[in-house]
């Protein structure tokens, strides 16, 4: 079978350079092969004419032939578009809230941690009332002694406030008023 | 008229040399309080300091409500006009920042925050009361888990702060060339 494979390759390529010839006696094979090579020779430009009736089914079928993958290609574009929108869409309403949120969030932290920063300098009024007032034990007698001091010098206050209240009606009533 | 003014001016410009001393002197005097109102400040300070005293003592010994009960009379204390920078009134801030403290150790959050936006309305805009009455306000809003007011509190804290340390800066630069 190798051999016979071996000849016909041989023959065609002979017909091929134009030294032999593929007669009606060639096997069939060989036959369709010249055919073949015949309409490769005819689209590439060289060659004699081919018969009318045979050109018009060729022309036909190529044109089928190339009509054929437009059609299809169409469709697929058109269910292309709407998975590609289909994919948008999810990426959308799935990825962005999800950036958005990660994002909202990684701000929220980062107040925080300022927050907590500020925070950390705060220093509580009862701190500054203990360090004002020093030890607690001795605080208690020291604070105890200035509150009568200060409630003393309150009550003279008030005293000669009384004092000045009950002077100025007397003067009013003895002046007549 | 150019002789005219030219006699003039050295003379408007005595006057001015002559007045300017003692219209400064005249805002200085309207700066003074009277007599009746220096008394009403003087005792309203000793009011003042009595209750910041007992308010100190009383949170020492752990009693925490009868110390805000002093707090709050404090705030209470009404101060004459023309006393903002006085000792007197800068207690009753500092008072009104503890009492919001211990509103806040109490749990009372709104509270505190309603002591403290009284406290600020009376504090001047730059003094170390309003700085401290501020970061109260960032702390008690951090405990409400308000996130933006209490960075909004602590940041204008750090703006008063900020003001503070150039006021400094500035007092220091000038004592020198005083006492030059």
């Amino acid at each position: 079978m190798d051999e016979q494979e071996k000849q016909m390759a041989a023959m065609l390529g002979d017909w091929m350079d134009g030294a032999g010839t593929v007669g009606p006696g060639a096997a069939s094979e060989l036959a369709e092969a010249a055919e073949t090579a015949l309409l490769i020779d005819v689209a590439l430009g060289g060659g004699p004419e081919l018969n009318p009736a045979f050109s018009d089914t060729l022309r036909a079928r190529i044109v089928r032939s190339s009509s054929r993958p437009r059609s299809l290609p169409s469709r697929r574009a058109s269910r292309s578009i709407w998975v590609r929108y289909a994919v948008a869409a999810v990426l959308f309403f799935s990825i962005a809230p999800t950036g958005i949120w990660t994002f909202m969030d990684r701000q929220e932290k980062l107040k925080m941690e300022l927050v907590e920063k500020y925070d950390s300098m705060y220093m509580p009024y009862k701190n500054r009332v203990a360090e004002g007032s020093g030890e607690p034990d001795t605080l208690q007698a020291l604070s105890r002694r200035r509150v009568e001091a200060t409630e003393d010098i309150a009550r003279q206050w008030n005293s000669r406030r009384a004092e000045r209240f009950f002077i100025n009606n007397s003067w009013e009533r003895s002046s007549g008023k | 008229m150019r002789s005219i003014l030219l006699k003039t001016l050295p003379v408007f410009a005595a006057i001015i040399f002559i007045l300017a001393p003692s219209l400064s002197a005249q805002e200085q005097k309207s700066a003074k309080l009277s007599k009746e109102d220096e008394k009403k400040y003087e005792l309203a300070f000793e009011a003042a300091l009595i209750h910041h005293e007992k308010a100190a003592l009383l949170y020492n010994d752990k009693k925490v409500d009868e110390a805000m009960k002093q707090l709050e009379s404090l705030v209470s204390i009404s101060f004459p006009k023309g006393t903002e920078n006085r000792d007197g009134r800068r207690l009753q801030l500092y008072s009104y920042g503890f009492l919001a403290e211990l509103q806040i150790e109490k749990k009372h959050f709104d509270k505190a925050v309603e002591t403290l936006n009284a406290g600020i309305k009376l504090a001047p805009d730059v003094a170390t009361e309003t700085y401290q009455l501020y970061m109260t306000l960032g702390h008690a809003y951090k405990n409400l888990k308000k996130t933006n007011d209490a960075l909004k509190a602590f940041e204008k804290a750090q703006k008063i702060n900020e003001a503070l340390q150039k006021l400094e800066e500035a007092e220091k630069k000038n004592k020198p060339q005083e006492t030059k």
